[in-house]
């Protein structure tokens, strides 16, 4: 008896011994990872800091020597030969993504709720559409959409950048995992108190889906902020225009004082994705990694 | 009582029909509308591009893609292996990462933050476009000026050089895809109940072994999950040099036909691909995990 307990603590401890080695080279080896990741990050940061002259260093260096706000006071104050101003783009991009989460928020989920929890006829069919609907690439079927967005008169409106974003298969497809788990007699236990169905929806569906309303907020989020292609099709209207665009109108001028310019407007544009990500960050990585289980 | 039973399921189909109805008419009209209507471009040629009027021709753009066009097919097959490859890479990377953090280190929340910024970073079409390219560019630009000073790349061939840089491109492409994944098989790792590794160590299985007989065979079917989800993301990713060709054949050559035939083509493989990957997987996984 005593030898075995002896030969399970040896065994134990020599096991402890090997990890705690393993542990450090795994350490080392994540933070250097990590480090590389980070680097572009860094980046942005440092070349939004950066003097005009130390912008066009051959080759560039990674570190800023003279840290300086002009690029965001000539972003914001000084910008001359573009037609409407910075903080226009800026607005546009503001309005519409955050039109697109709200809306996403509350029509996916509302879907995701009809389709699991109302045994509707054809639920199946509806699901494999959505399934085939992740798999054809979106940039693929860009001219059937813009002529049907034209033919609804959405062109140059805000309504071509906010209507046809709000059904993404690939959400209903997260949400629906998470609804599925949301127990059913809980539901008819509200039914049978006499809630309707409104009530029912917002009361209990949406406060218990809150992580992977975070992740649906993040993810559609970073992905109409980030948004080049729709506007570029959709939107001629200098007015309308959203940051991407703006951003490749600043960069895309060739005079020299733009490049202080367009490295801010670079921050700026990467700045909010990073933000919303670390703030929700923990709701999206449980959630993501649940909904890869069920 | 049947007949009242009957009319209350109806009743809740009616309601769970009615929160399915905004999300579905903006899902038919913006997105299944569109795949037929190139489903049909795809069999036609257009007669007045004013007015989008058109005449069938049958399979003539399938055979345009693979007969005629001379890129096509070079692209694709060019996307196929790339996706292939990088599969390989990003499932053993993450496979390995997602061990090492599992094992409970320090910093371990900083780190699964910093593994997921590519995924919040890296999906803006802008930062592709403008940035992508040059901020990639840059972090190979430090660890190379880490590597090779001066004297190394005067004392090493060039081959060898290109053949490292070569290297570091692809790693960072891995690392840029490998967010979800190490996730996904983080996951995996966390559900497999501890007692089954004490019970191996009571019996004096090594680390090894535990590795070969516990955490694989019990890991595989996250593993199928991972390879599906990884072929699906990287044959849809919007920097694939085929869905970059078949967006150029649309916009800037407008042959809005011949685009769409290359569309279908490269949808339907994916599908095949995608699902005779499942079929022929999941037997073998099944047995393993249920051993």
């Amino acid at each position: 008896m005593s030898v075995e307990k002896g030969l399970k603590i040896r065994l134990h401890s020599g096991s402890i011994g090997r990890l705690s080695f393993g542990k450090f080279v795994g350490f080392l080896l994540l933070a250097a990872v990590a480090v590389f990741m980070a680097l572009p990050l860094v980046y942005v940061v440092t070349t939004a800091l950066k003097p005009l002259n130390e912008l066009f260093y051959f080759p560039p260096r990674f570190f800023v020597e003279e840290p300086t706000l002009k690029n965001f006071k000539d972003l914001f104050l000084a910008l001359d030969g573009l037609d409407v101003p910075f903080t226009r783009s800026l607005f546009n991009s503001v309005f519409v993504t955050v039109t697109v989460v709200l809306l996403v928020i509350l029509l996916t989920c509302m879907a995701a709720y009809g389709l699991v929890k109302h045994k509707v006829p054809f639920a199946n069919l509806i699901f494999s559409m959505i399934l085939m609907g992740m798999m054809f690439s979106q940039y693929v079927i860009q001219i059937p959409n813009y002529l049907i967005v034209n033919g609804l008169g959405m062109v140059n409106t805000y309504w071509a950048l906010i209507i046809p974003k709000i059904a993404v298969a690939y959400n209903l497809f997260l949400v629906r995992q998470f609804v599925q788990q949301i127990p059913d007699p809980f539901l008819e236990a509200a039914r049978m108190d006499g809630a309707g169905e409104l009530k029912i929806f917002f009361k209990i569906v949406m406060p218990s889906l809150k992580p992977v309303i975070a992740t649906l907020a993040v993810f559609s989020f970073v992905n109409n902020w980030n948004d080049f292609f729709t506007p570029l099709i959709f939107i001629q209207d200098e007015a309308l225009k959203t940051l991407p665009l703006a951003m490749q109108m600043i960069s895309s001028g060739n005079s020299i004082a733009r490049a202080g310019a367009a490295s801010a407007a670079t921050f700026i544009t990467v700045l909010p994705t990073v933000l919303i990500y670390v703030f929700m960050q923990k709701h999206v990585v449980d959630s993501m990694a649940y909904s890869g289980i069920k | 009582m049947k007949k009242q039973q009957g009319g209350l399921q109806k009743r809740k189909a009616l309601v769970g029909y009615a929160f399915i109805a905004p999300w579905l008419i903006g899902f038919g009209i913006f997105c299944l509308f569109p795949v037929v209507y190139s489903l049909m471009f795809s069999f036609s040629e257009i007669q007045d591009p004013t007015t989008f009027s058109f005449k069938m021709v049958g399979l003539q753009n399938y055979m345009d893609a693979f007969l005629v066009d001379t890129e096509f097919l070079p692209n694709f097959l060019q996307s196929v292996g790339d996706t292939l490859i990088n599969m390989v890479l990003i499932l053993f990377f993450s496979f390995f990462i997602a061990i090492i953090i599992n094992r409970k280190i320090r910093f371990r929340s900083f780190f699964r933050v910093v593994f997921f910024l590519p995924v919040i970073l890296g999906t803006g079409f802008i930062l592709d476009q403008i940035l992508g390219e040059n901020l990639q560019e840059q972090s190979i630009n430090v660890v190379r000026d880490l590597l090779f000073s001066e004297e190394v790349v005067r004392a090493v061939p060039a081959e060898f050089l290109e053949m490292v840089q070569e290297l570091l491109n692809r790693i960072t492409v891995v690392l840029w895809n490998s967010g979800v994944q190490i996730l996904l098989f983080l996951t995996g790792l966390q559900g497999i109940s501890s007692s089954i590794y004490e019970a191996a160590r009571v019996d004096a299985a090594g680390e090894w072994e535990q590795f070969w007989l516990i955490t694989l065979p019990l890991m595989s079917p996250m593993i199928l999950l991972t390879i599906v989800y990884t072929l699906v993301a990287g044959f849809t990713n919007s920097s694939n040099v085929v869905l970059e060709y078949i967006l150029e054949i649309a916009f800037e050559k407008n042959q809005l036909e011949l685009s769409s035939a290359m569309g279908w083509i490269y949808f339907l493989f994916i599908i095949l691909f995608v699902s005779l990957t499942f079929l022929f997987m999941r037997k073998p996984i099944d047995r393993a995990s249920n051993r």
